[in-house]
């Protein structure tokens, strides 16, 4: 009996809990005071951190974007995922598999279907920013006056719809300054009006996963570069080192 | 006198860890380069696989397709010839491709999966030559002996028309056979694996 | 066994007096500093490029369609391709910061004053090559600053009045910069300029052991010599300087392995973002600068705005640009003091020495930027500074006061 009880009263604390918590955030919500925060990408190599934006790539980004230079091979190698287990994940088992990060859309199809050929983001990290890239993916808003009914902060008319929202939430475009007063244009925030499946915190460090991919994947030797440094920069030390005793060594026969 | 010897003791340790850490350095910069001359990702990749209708292909003719950047020989063999691989066996170097290249399902006498069918990468193993199909029966040059099959123009090398090499010529081992399987009656996969990629 | 192996060869080949002769009895002054390393730098550099560059050279398709795939190629798919490549790319940017401290040294010391002059001439023209090889270069990766950059420099030989155009159209074997030019620019850049380079090293380090090496003060030490006729501040250069160069190489490849392997692209400076994207020529990108070793002559060609005797401003720019380089090799005739070095030479030397210096510093800072009135101003005023170093110095050299230089080093 004591049991029940117990569970009884978490039942109906949570309850309560619950609505305390729906009715802070609907006040929360009504207010629309607070701009929406997007906050600084931090450069980093982690292999962990970087597989976590492929499977975003794969999921959200790879049906409409290809990234032509880069084999699955590598990104398997790179990312230690075996290679029977990647295969049978992204690459749909046997048979004949792709080799680069493509997918079937023609030049000519895409153009009609998007308006634009979607970039192909093998380089995307090079050409743009990671920073720029990381804002970029946090400044989608809804516009109605678009096709696709989104519109880019950073990228005004971009023909590339927001995919990502449903993590996101639904962002708007806010002035700053009320009405119609002068200066409205240049004084433009972010506000977010609905909750995604994502807390803000989550959305931000899955852009950040996505970002740390797109950075790998536009110089994947970058893994390999940063694993060789501290030995070769070692060694130039120890001889260095050397080099110097052997030279002091030879001038001690020089008078000054 | 004993400073001088000392000195010169720590001069000899130090020019000898300097020639050390030299030899060392210049294998390590070696290295990098040496290794990019290596085959890359991009030469490893396997090529995928072609299709050939062998249907078409006369008996006693043989077409030849490229594939991995390989000549590839098609070879429709007569029930004759298949009847004679057996006779001259003991000109052969290596009649039970012992130590020949092939798939496993085609380490037999007529060296293929479909008797009629012989199917080789047209590639002298001695060095890379391409020989000649030669299928008929004691020519003036090839002499008494010749039971049909390849002849390497290069160093004078001889196969039979189950690709196997005769004895004394300079190649040393049979010709080799790719992997292939019959999709169809007919239809032949050149490079078949049980994974392959395609572009 | 190994001497009369050794001796066999030396007579048919001189091979050990030749090294004895530059090296273990070559006599160098002992006072030789730091910025005397600055060549050997060069050298090593060289020699990285060269090597690096027959790697490159393999896996490198001089085609429209091919060559940034192929660079690609090399970044991902050739083993060590990409640490082959950004050797190369980040040894271009060494070779002239090296190159820049190099020609310093030699005008800071008077290097180039008699009998050097052919010393600082032919390092005059290998600066001039460095620069033509440097530029085909950076075509051949058929990114957009690459495409936009050659096509901006081609256009100089417009300016020229009358047969611009065709001379233009000459230079790039296409009306505008295409596969042609592209061809014909990787044709240069891996086998016609390298040779030149390397027979001008000869002569450069022929004629520089011939007459030997100056030092910081100044001093001739050939006027002091001991009873066998070796002079007195001299030491042999193998093992003095030997294992001098080794060290201050280490050092110097130390920090050539950082950059490489942790900056490649030096925030920009040394691969540009730009050239990340494939040559498309239908839009120019915001910003066309040239990479920051040409910057300094750049800003000179920028910074002349008028038009001149009916004749364009662009014309004047690059002809200012053309004579900027030029007047460096009129330098052992300009300088007219009786003492080498900068320690011994008056005031106004010093002051204008220093000015000079600055001025092409703040040249090179206004050519990487955008083009704004600031930058122009400056640019104007450091382009003044510097043709008055180099026209008025037949006059401040010659009636300054020198400070008496000292017998020994």
């Amino acid at each position: 009996m004591k049991v029940l009880d117990d569970s009884a009263v978490r039942f109906v604390g949570n309850i309560f809990l619950l609505m305390g918590l729906m009715l802070f955030s609907s006040v929360g919500l009504a207010s629309q005071a607070k701009p929406y925060y997007i906050g600084e990408y931090e450069k980093n190599t982690d292999r962990d951190s970087i597989e976590r934006g492929f499977v975003t790539y794969m999921q959200f980004c790879a049906s409409c974007h290809k990234s032509e230079y880069v084999r699955h091979r590598r990104i398997s190698a790179d990312l230690e995922i075996p290679w029977e287990e990647y295969k049978e994940k992204w690459l749909g088992g046997a048979g004949n598999l792709p080799v680069f990060l493509s997918n079937s859309w023609t030049s000519d199809t895409a153009k009609e279907v998007f308006g634009v050929v979607p970039p192909d983001l093998s380089l995307i990290a090079a050409q743009k920013s990671p920073d720029w890239l990381y804002r970029y993916l946090h400044s989608f808003y809804a516009d109605s006056s678009q096709p696709l009914g989104s519109n880019n902060l950073l990228a005004p008319n971009v023909k590339m719809p927001n995919v990502l929202a449903f993590m996101q939430g639904v962002i708007e475009k806010q002035s700053c300054v009320n009405g119609d007063q002068k200066g409205a244009d240049q004084c433009i925030t972010l506000v977010k009006t609905e909750q995604g499946v994502m807390e803000d915190h989550e959305f931000s460090a899955a852009i950040q996963d996505l970002t740390n991919f797109f950075v790998y994947l536009s110089e994947p030797s970058r893994l390999e570069a940063e694993l060789l440094a501290p030995k070769v920069l070692l060694f130039i030390l120890v001889f260095c080192l050397i080099a110097y005793l052997l030279k002091r060594e030879f001038w001690k026969d020089i008078p000054k | 006198m004993s400073r001088h010897l000392k000195q010169s003791s720590r001069r000899r340790f130090l020019v000898g860890a300097t020639g050390v850490m030299g030899a060392a350095g210049v294998v390590g910069v070696a290295t990098p380069f040496v290794c990019s001359l290596a085959p890359n990702e991009k030469a490893k990749q396997v090529r995928a696989p072609i299709k050939v209708d062998v249907s078409k292909i006369e008996v006693g003719a043989m077409v030849t397709v490229a594939w991995n950047g390989l000549p590839i020989w098609i070879l429709k063999r007569d029930k004759q010839s298949l009847l004679s691989l057996k006779k001259h066996e003991a000109l052969l170097a290596d009649p039970d491709s012992i130590d020949s290249i092939q798939p496993k399902n085609t380490k037999n006498t007529f060296r293929s999966v479909r008797s009629d069918i012989a199917v080789y990468i047209g590639l002298c193993t001695h060095l890379g030559c391409t020989p000649k199909y030669r299928p008929e029966l004691s020519p003036i040059d090839l002499g008494e002996n010749w039971h049909g099959g390849f002849f390497c123009p290069c160093h004078g090398s001889k196969f039979d028309l189950a690709g196997r090499v005769y004895k004394n010529v300079p190649a040393p081992t049979n010709l080799e056979i790719p992997p292939y399987r019959f999709i169809d009656n007919d239809l032949l996969e050149i490079g078949y694996r049980e994974e392959s990629e395609g572009v | 066994m190994f001497n009369a192996l050794m001796n066999w060869f030396d007579q048919r080949l001189p091979i050990l007096s030749f090294l004895r002769k530059h090296l273990s009895c070559y006599f160098v002054p002992k006072n030789l500093n730091f910025l005397y390393v600055f060549g050997i730098f060069a050298l090593v550099m060289c020699f990285s490029q060269l090597i690096t560059g027959i790697w490159l050279a393999m896996s490198y398709t001089p085609t429209t369609s091919e060559a940034f795939e192929s660079i690609q190629y090399i970044m991902r798919d050739v083993n060590f391709g990409w640490l082959i490549r950004h050797m190369h790319t980040t040894g271009a940017s060494f070779l002239f910061a090296i190159l820049y401290v190099h020609i310093f040294k030699a005008m800071l010391y008077g290097s180039y004053q008699k009998p050097r002059e052919l010393v600082w001439l032919f390092g005059w023209l290998l600066f001039a090559l460095f620069s033509a090889e440097a530029f085909t270069g950076y075509l051949l990766p058929w990114g957009q600053m690459s495409y936009w950059g050659a096509q901006v420099i081609t256009s100089l030989f417009e300016v020229i009045p009358f047969v611009g155009d065709s001379i233009a159209q000459w230079v790039r074997g296409d009306y505008t910069v295409s596969e042609i030019t592209l061809k014909r620019f990787f044709a240069l850049h891996v086998i016609g300029f390298p040779v030149l380079i390397g027979l001008l090293l000869f002569l450069h380090i022929s004629s520089l052991h011939h007459v030997g090496s100056n030092n910081p003060k100044g001093v001739d030490i050939a006027l002091k010599l001991d009873g066998k006729g070796k002079p007195l501040d001299a030491i042999p250069f193998h093992p003095y300087y030997t294992v001098k160069d080794l060290f201050y190489v280490l050092l110097m490849l130390g920090l050539f392995a950082a950059v490489v392997l942790y900056v490649p692209d030096f925030w920009g400076y040394f691969i540009e973002s730009d050239n990340a994207l494939p040559a498309n020529i239908l839009s120019t990108p915001d910003h066309i600068a040239p990479l920051w070793y040409f910057a300094p002559f750049y800003s000179i060609l920028r910074a002349v705005t008028y038009p001149l005797f009916g004749i364009e401003a662009r014309f004047w720019g690059a002809m200012l640009m053309y004579l900027s380089i030029f007047l460096l090799a009129l330098l052992p005739w300009l300088d007219r003091s009786p003492v080498k070095s900068l320690r011994y030479k008056g005031k106004v030397s010093k002051f204008m020495f220093g000015l000079f210096v600055i001025s092409f510093v703040s040249l090179g800072v206004c050519g990487v930027m955008a083009m704004n009135a600031t930058a122009l101003f400056i640019a104007q005023v450091s382009s003044l500074i510097y043709f008055s170093y180099f026209l008025l110095m037949p006059w401040f050299t010659k009636f300054e006061q020198c400070q008496n230089v000292p017998d020994r080093v």
